[in-house]
Formats: structure tokens, C-alpha cells, sequence
């Protein structure tokens, strides 16, 4: 079975929506990612540290000493072993690594899986989840005659719409296709304008 | 929204700690300061490090006491990533000496998920009320069914919001709306 693939970028993209940045950085912090992973793990981390930390100088400070750390091969390796000694050098590529690791996730804005969508409360924030318009766009598609199925893929500037249809002759299915898609993209009124890709899936026999 | 802010403000101080120590142990090995940081060719833990910590009684209370804290601020930064705590109730009388009136956040959110349930666009609204008495913040999640009308649904959600903020007798109630798969 040979699949033909009709892929086609928009001419335009979806008719730029009245919103002010404003509302748009107003969405974007709103629906950001978390970071509830790192923070966790970090904190964690952190935590289990400044315990042992804190269990073993208080029980050595009271004179009855509780060995949760190996201070003994600690303090043997900082007082014998040069500043210059290739170990620190990989013990701080570690820490700096790390460092970069954590400012990044910090900085970084992430992955989004929401779509802002424009709004004229002026106190909230409205947005949909890719899933979500995913599965209303899809059903977009499959309103066109002669489409039986369609999957959709949201991304932070397009949207591919990947739509099969039973026909042998699929000509101008994926111009209804897109139109439909397209329409119902701007019934949302997201905040980002978004090209939209169309592949139809013809059958063969 | 906070938490993000919060979970990334901890981030970058934590990791730039983190470089700020590996910046250290550099220097060192790199003997760029010998004079304040030590040689490279001598051992890590030197011996005036040593003496300061034994001449200064207050060094490992203190290097205990930080550790204590350290621990805790963890504990709560780690507690602080379950889902923000619900209001209790939302205080509508701005003037105490009149007294205080209260009403139990569970009515207005369930009014809010009553009002969203209205007609077929949404389904299995939620409502939450989060933030303080005097600057409450609402969240809503709601599924959206495969042929949703956009319009009816941003309709639906305006009147709902506007008719909450005139129960609450404030126009000043951030809320979030997350609309998906339910």
C-alpha cells in the first residue's frame, strides 16, 4: 500500500487576535511549568543533608557522638589531599555542572501545555490544554466530508493536522481541511497565532 | 502561579550556590588568590582552617544551628508543592468595627461549579478558592466535550466570574481557568 502525503503550509496563518502582551505574559506565568521535580529533588536533597549535618555536629557538640557520617574519611581527605589534586578538580566540574543545571531549570520557561486564549476579563486568565484543543481540532477535521479520522499535534507556533479519508480522489480535502481547522482554531481565539499543516491520507488499494 | 515563582527563585539560588562553590574549589586548585585562599600545594583543609574552628567556640553551634535551619526551610519548601491550601472562607465585611461577616469559601465555589454546569459546553467543572480572606484567588478546571462552542463557553465563564465577584462585593479576584480533557 503506497501512502501519498499531501503536506502543505498555510499561505497565512491564523488572523492576528486583539490582545495586549500584557495579557499574554499575564497567561504565560500563569500556566508555566512548575518545577515541582526539581524542587522535590533538590529539596530533598537539601533536607536529608542538613539533617545528618545537624544530627552529627549537636551529637557530637553533646559529647555522645551518633556516626551518620563518614566524617572520619571526610576530614582525612581534606586534610591530605592538595587543592590542586585532579579530585577537586572533578568535584567542582560536578558542583558547576549541577549549578548550570539548577539556573537553567530556573530561567527556562518550559515546555508548554497550555493554550492561552484571549479573553476580556481583565482579572482572569483562560487557557486549554494541548490535549484538549488537540481533540477539538481533530473533531474540526473529521466534520469534512470524506475525512474519517484525523489526529492532531499542537505545537507552540503550528499545528499539523494528520487527517485519513477512505476516498481514492482526496483533491481539495485538505484546503476543507485546513479551512475547517482553521475556523475552529479561531473560535478559541488563542493568544498566539499558530501555522497550520495539513497531510491527508489517501487510501490505496 | 506563586509556586512556580517560588520553586524557580529556590532553584537559581540553590544552583548559584552550587557554582559559587565550584568557583571556589577552582580557585583554589588554581591558587588565584593564595594569600586569602590558600596554595594549591597544600592540603584542602589546612591548617589555619583548622585552627579557626577550634580557637572559635561558636563555630560548629552555629555551623549546627544553619544546618537546623537549612533542614527545615527543605521541609517546607517540600511541603509547600502539594496543591495550594483552600480557602476556608472569604471575609466580606472590610470594616471590623461593624463585625465580621464570613462566608464558608464551599458556597461560592460551589455556586461557580453550578453556574459552569449550566447547558452542555462544560463538564465536571471544579472550582477552588486559594490566596487569603482579603485577596482570594480562584481556580477553575473544566472538560470541554469534543463539539464545544468556544463562544458559549467564554460567555459562560464571563457571566459566571462576574457573577462571583458580585457575591464576594470585590472586583478583584484573579482566577485562572484550565480548560481540557475531563
Amino acid at each position: 500500500m503506497t501512502i501519498e502525503l499531501h503536506a502543505v503550509p498555510t499561505a497565512e496563518p491564523t488572523p492576528p487576535l486583539p490582545v495586549d502582551r500584557s495579557l499574554r505574559r499575564a497567561t504565560a506565568r500563569a500556566f508555566r511549568p512548575r518545577r515541582v521535580v526539581p524542587a522535590l529533588v533538590v529539596g530533598a536533597v537539601l533536607a536529608v543533608g542538613a539533617t545528618l549535618a545537624a544530627i552529627e555536629i549537636i551529637s557530637r557538640l553533646a559529647h555522645h557522638r551518633v556516626a551518620v557520617l563518614p566524617v572520619g574519611w571526610l576530614a582525612h581527605f581534606g586534610t591530605t589531599t592538595d587543592a590542586d589534586n585532579v579530585r577537586f578538580l572533578v568535584i567542582a566540574g560536578v558542583l558547576a555542572a549541577l549549578g548550570l543545571i539548577l539556573v537553567a531549570l530556573a530561567f527556562w520557561p518550559g515546555r508548554r501545555r497550555v493554550v492561552g486564549l484571549a479573553t476580556s476579563d481583565r482579572d482572569a486568565v483562560v487557557g486549554i490544554t494541548y490535549a484538549g484543543m488537540s481533540r477539538q481540532l481533530a473533531r474540526a477535521a473529521e466534520t469534512v466530508d470524506g475525512i474519517a479520522r484525523a489526529k492532531v499535534a499542537i505545537g507552540r507556533r503550528r499545528v499539523a493536522v494528520h487527517a485519513a479519508s477512505p476516498l481514492r480522489d482526496v483533491t481539495g480535502l485538505k484546503d476543507q481541511v485546513r479551512s475547517a481547522v482553521s475556523g475552529r482554531l479561531a473560535e478559541f481565539a488563542p493568544l498566539r497565532d499558530r501555522k497550520i499543516y495539513v497531510a491527508v491520507r489517501r487510501r490505496e488499494d | 502561579m506563586r509556586i512556580a515563582r517560588t520553586n524557580r527563585v529556590l532553584l537559581c539560588v540553590v544552583g548559584t550556590a552550587l557554582l559559587v562553590a565550584a568557583g571556589f574549589v577552582l580557585a583554589r586548585a588554581e591558587a588565584v588568590r593564595p594569600k586569602d585562599l590558600g596554595t594549591a600545594h597544600s592540603p584542602f583543609v589546612n591548617a589555619s582552617t583548622r585552627a579557626f574552628a577550634h580557637d572559635h567556640g561558636w563555630f560548629w553551634p552555629v555551623m549546627a544551628a544553619v544546618a537546623v535551619v537549612v533542614a527545615l526551610l527543605c521541609l517546607w519548601w517540600m511541603a509547600a508543592q502539594a496543591r495550594p491550601r483552600a480557602l476556608r472562607g472569604l471575609r466580606r465585611e472590610s470594616d471590623t468595627r461593624r463585625g465580621t461577616t464570613t462566608m464558608p469559601a464551599t458556597v461560592l465555589t460551589e455556586a461557580v461549579e453550578d453556574d459552569l454546569s449550566v447547558g452542555p459546553d462544560l463538564r465536571r467543572p471544579r472550582a477552588q478558592l486559594t490566596g487569603s480572606a482579603r485577596r482570594p484567588r480562584l481556580r477553575v478546571f473544566a472538560g470541554l466535550p469534543p463539539d464545544a462552542d468556544p463562544a458559549a463557553v467564554r460567555d459562560r465563564v464571563h457571566e459566571t466570574l462576574a457573577r462571583m465577584r458580585e457575591a464576594v462585593e470585590t472586583d478583584e479576584v484573579p482566577t485562572v481557568v484550565r480548560l481540557g480533557r475531563r
